[in-house]
């Protein structure tokens, strides 16, 4: 259903977007998730029409529109910060994509949609009140209502809730789902908050500086993920990153630790070929870390050097050699900080990542 | 001793009561943070205890001594703010040691302090840079630093990591547990996001609407909120709530549809208690769901509507009288599917109905 | 509007209809202001007077030029102007400051107080002159009266004096022009966020402390921009000169400006007139260089 192909935009010296394909189906939420500066923006605005890509094509329901001004495109737009018109009450403004000439709807077909719209999204008894009275949440709430009133061929999404109050933003993120199980639309939604993109979208892609890492369902980008750049993205917490090295069949991550993988038969010639000087990058996620091992049992030894209740859990950071691990233990764990801490991670959870360009290797 | 106390205080903005009674007391070294919504008066407690705003009654204490009087720069405090307020055009190291310049410390202690301060914080590459140069991050290590390097008897920060990248945050956060255990300096603490709180709080101070309601270690308010606000507050996401009805020894939902059945103490002391609308809680961990329906468990059933699929877990939501309910378990749940919930019964919690106080 | 109502080669696109709407403006500006200033650079190069037109035009190419840059009178002139505007400037600016610094907390009657103080920017400087003329008159004026009441001096030669007469000038142009800097450096004050000076009050910061460390710093960049403004409006100053001393006693007040209308306007010698012109022009618009690098540089570091 929307479709960019190639597309490259530069700004100056800067290449903010960097051949980017990516196809969002129809009824499909693709979420583009990166770091502040990834082009994130960008891409969308090429994509609404606000913006024209050096390189590439946009295509929407099998028609180039790369030249089309955003008017024609029948698409819908939520920007980071809120576009309400601070001189109309909520109504007027949701009203007013509604009441756009070469859109006109009879009165009474307009009153039917807004009541929809405000009852999803549990304003209707703010529709008569003034912008400027508005708290943030609601002027959150009431900007979706004017991009949900609409029916466009596909939504585009840029933070919408980035301003919020964290509790908001959980209320927010479920009635969210729920309104595109309802409405069914297609979305391609823009965020830097992982927690927002995995509970959302359907697909994500991973976008940094300007380049597409990979696309996948979060269940296929924490299964696999093929460069540093998405596992450090799939927090929380993010992948643990460690320098090891591949000597004489086995690898080795630090040797007080004993932390010493020794490793399969066929599997050393294929990963060797990738390392540099033998040096590779080990990740591992902190949720396939075991802490608080047994006496017995075999572990490798670090040193607690951070603790954080985290409700259901806790994060437990440990020193390992010149890496600090993030795992995640029980809600009672009883560590102390700086105490040695007893912690595990089999061979079949690790992963490989090539040194200089970050990208993964398979053995 | 840099004990703080707070005795009844209020402070009003034309009829606003921000401050409405406030009463708390902090020992010597410990964390305390003041959580709370936008609103609530957690920022303008810290701002009487600072001395710059002056409260409409009650008495703030440094130790023994009643400070109501005194100047900030009298009572030898240091606070890191939300928008970093460095010295704009000076370098790292002169905004550093600027609040000692001030005081007429000679310049080879001042020296000493600095590269104690930039060794503790990771300071040492960026102490000759201009502060605009510097990173939001980097900048407020910068006021930090400012901040201890008086070694100030309290320690008070307002929110300040509100204004950083969520990555920065996290950095910033495991920092400053660090640091305040090493420096042992009483430490207070204003911010609206509980995952801070939670990490870095010795004691938990939540406030509303200018009044303190519950006060506690994290885990003491997570595992028991006094009220349906604590309970929905803290914890990401917060505990779920439902209006039901007491009918011996079962909950009632939705006019009577769905029933839970208690074990046999708990409802004793429920009838004991007298109240028959009751507001049930229960945090998402601690729900589980079967296809099945399980022989000698209470359970209710249920539709799940939505499910977000995380790494570790996946959270799926159902309706329960016509609340959404939130539930987090580790297999997998079909979108759609109808099935059975379980609420692990040592960790239900109950609510008086009009007051959403705790029962217990 | 849809995607099948798009048609890519539209006549009247956005561009061409924003277009339109620009051409009546422009052509009544390259009337107004492009045919004089056509005309001005023409007559420069010759030696011509309008009262005298049968005189004929005599090309001469730049020996107007040569002439106002060499002429040792002109030069004199422009010291003049050169030392009228800093003084007016730099007390304009230290009056301007101060009065702000002053006026930044709010207190009771506050808004009459700076109402007042505005004032004196939204006379018409002809007004002006004139009644500072009357002010500054040796023998009955109001200046003169209070000094020998308060501090027993004078009689002072304001206006008739060669060597007074640039201070009653200065004294003028600050009284009417200090309020503008005020105002802009009031704003530029108030925009500076209140918890800077809170950190600095926990610092145990002084007043002198943190008006040097945040006020200045922060507000420099207005401050800066006032002063060029005021520099530029400076050189041009010719209403004021005009009505309060007519360039004398002499020549004792001649500003640059004033000497332009006396060339083109009282000896009406348009050719050297217009000479003269194209110097201050071309004076000013360097000086209006920097102003607009500086701005553009601030807009750039606003938007990092």
């Amino acid at each position: 259903m929307l479709e960019l192909e190639g597309i490259t935009k530069r700004f100056g010296d800067i290449t903010a977007v960097n051949q980017l394909s990516i196809e969002v189906s129809a009824g499909e939420i693709f979420v583009l998730l990166g770091p502040t500066g990834a082009g994130k923006t960008t891409t969308l605005r090429i994509a609404a029409g606000l913006e024209t890509p050096d390189e590439g094509r946009v295509i929407l329901d099998g028609r180039d529109v790369t030249k089309m001004p955003p008017s024609y495109r029948d698409v819908a737009m939520i920007f980071e910060a809120h576009n309400l018109y601070p001189i109309y009450n909520v109504y007027d403004n949701i009203a007013f994509p509604l009441r756009a000439p070469g859109r006109q709807l009879p009165d009474k077909e307009i009153k039917e949609k807004i009541s929809k719209v405000a009852v999803d999204l549990h304003i209707s008894h703010l529709l008569d009140r003034e912008i400027t009275t508005l708290s943030g949440g609601e002027i959150q709430r009431a900007a979706l209502a004017r991009t949900l009133v609409r029916t466009p061929r596909i939504y585009l999404m840029d933070e919408p809730l980035s301003n919020l109050d964290l509790k908001l933003r959980e209320e927010l993120r479920v009635e969210f789902r729920e309104l595109h199980r309802r409405y069914g639309a297609t979305m391609l939604y823009v965020t830097h908050d992982f927690v927002s993109a995995v509970s959302i979208g359907n697909r994500i892609g991973i976008l940094d500086r300007g380049k597409l890492h990979q696309v996948g369902t979060p269940d296929e980008l924490h299964q696999d993920p093929r460069t540093v750049t998405v596992a450090a993205l799939m927090e929380s917490p993010p992948m643990n990153f460690m320098p090891c090295q591949m000597a004489e069949g086995s690898l080795l991550v630090d040797r007080e630790a004993k932390m010493i993988f020794p490793l399969p038969e066929g599997q050393w010639s294929k990963a060797r070929e990738k390392a540099e000087d033998g040096e590779v990058v080990l990740g591992v996620w902190p949720e396939d870390i075991k802490i608080g091992i047994l006496e017995g049992e075999r572990a490798f030894q670090g040193l607690i050097v951070g603790k954080e209740f985290q409700g259901a859990n806790t994060l437990v950071n440990l020193s390992v050699g010149k890496t600090i691990l993030k795992t995640l233990g029980d809600p009672g764990f009883q560590g102390e900080f700086g105490r040695p801490c007893r912690f595990y991670f089999p061979f079949e959870k690790i992963y490989l990542f090539d040194k200089r360009n970050g990208e993964r290797i398979y053995f | 001793m840099a004990s703080v106390r707070i005795k009844n205080l209020k402070k009003f903005y034309g009829s606003v009561k921000a401050v409405d009674g406030v009463d708390l007391e902090i020992k010597d070294q410990e964390f305390v943070v003041l959580l709370g919504p936008s609103g609530c008066g957690k920022t303008t407690t810290l701002r009487c205890i600072a001395g710059l705003e002056s409260p409409a009654s009650g008495e703030v204490y440094f130790g023994d001594r009643m400070v109501n009087a005194l100047a900030p720069a009298d009572r030898n405090i240091a606070m890191v703010f939300q928008f970093f307020a460095l010295y704009p055009h000076l370098n790292a190291m002169d905004n550093i040691s600027f609040p000692l310049r001030a005081q007429g410390v000679p310049a080879q202690k001042v020296k000493e302090k600095i590269d104690w301060v930039s060794n503790l914080l990771g300071l040492e590459t960026i102490l000759k840079r201009k502060v605009q140069t510097l990173p939001g991050g980097d900048q407020q290590k910068v006021a930090l630093a400012r901040a201890i390097v008086r070694s100030p008897a309290v320690l008070l920060l307002d929110e300040p990591l509100s204004q950083l990248d969520e990555k920065f945050r996290e950095e910033m956060r495991s920092e400053l547990g660090r640091i305040q255990k090493s420096l042992q300096v009483t430490t207070i603490y204003v911010t609206h996001d509980q995952r801070e709180a939670m990490a870095l709080a010795d004691r938990i101070v939540l406030m509303k609407d200018g009044k303190i309601l519950q006060s506690g270690s994290p885990r003491d308010i997570y595992d028991n909120p006094g009220s349906v606000f604590a309970g929905y507050f803290i914890g990401s996401p917060g505990m779920n709530f439902a209006k039901c009805v007491l009918d011996g020894n079962r909950l009632l939902f939705g006019d009577g549809q769905r029933a839970l059945q208690l074990p046999g103490d708990l409802a004793t002391l429920l009838n004991e208690k007298g109240k028959r609308n009751l507001i049930i809680g229960i945090r998402p961990e601690h729900i589980s769901f079967s296809a099945t329906q399980r022989e000698s468990v209470s359970s209710l059933k249920i539709k799940v509507t939505t499910v977000e699929k995380f790494s570790q877990f996946e959270i799926f939501s159902f309706r329960l009288s016509e609340e959404l309910f939130l539930g987090r378990v580790r297999e997998e749940v079909p979108e759609g599917a109808e099935g059975y919930v379980y609420f692990l019964p040592d960790r239900l919690r109950l609510f008086d109905a009009e007051t959403e106080r705790s029962l217990f | 509007m849809n995607a099948n109502e798009y048609d890519p080669k539209e006549f009247l696109t956005e561009k061409r209809f924003k277009i339109l709407f620009v051409w009546p403006s422009l052509i009544v500006l390259l009337f107004l202001i492009g045919y004089p200033f056509i005309m001005l650079i023409f007559y420069s190069f010759f030696r011509f007077s309008f009262l005298r037109p049968a005189a004929g035009l005599n090309f001469i190419g730049l020996e107007n030029y040569q002439f106002l840059l060499t002429d040792k009178y002109t030069w004199e002139r422009f010291v003049f102007t050169g030392k009228f505007v800093i003084m007016a400037v730099v007390l304009q600016f230290l009056v301007g400051v101060g009065s702000a610094y002053l006026l930044q907390e709010k207190f009771r009657g506050r808004g009459v107080i700076l109402t007042l103080v505005l004032m004196p920017m939204m006379l018409c400087p002809i007004v002006v002159g004139l009644f500072w003329k009357y002010m500054f008159n040796t023998q009955w004026g109001i200046i003169n009266y209070l000094l020998k009441i308060i501090f027993n001096v004078g009689p002072i030669e304001w206006l008739a004096d060669e060597h007074n007469s640039i201070y009653a000038a200065v004294i003028a142009d600050t009284w009417m022009w200090a309020p503008f800097m005020t105002l802009l450096s009031l704003a530029a004050f108030t925009a500076i966020p209140r918890y800077l000076y809170e950190a600095a009050s926990v610092d145990r910061a002084s007043a002198w402390f943190k008006f040097r460390h945040i006020t200045l710093p922060l507000s420099a960049p207005i401050l800066v921009l006032a002063l060029l403004f005021r520099l530029i409006d400076s050189i041009k100053q010719f209403d004021l000169i005009y009505t309060l001393t007519a360039g004398g006693p002499g020549d004792a007040t001649q500003t640059i400006s004033f000497t332009l209308y006396k060339i083109a306007f009282q000896y009406f010698y348009t050719g050297q007139g217009s000479a003269l012109a194209m110097i201050l022009l071309i004076t000013i618009i360097c000086l209006s260089t920097f102003l607009i690098m500086y701005m553009t540089r601030l807009i750039e570091k606003q938007r990092s």
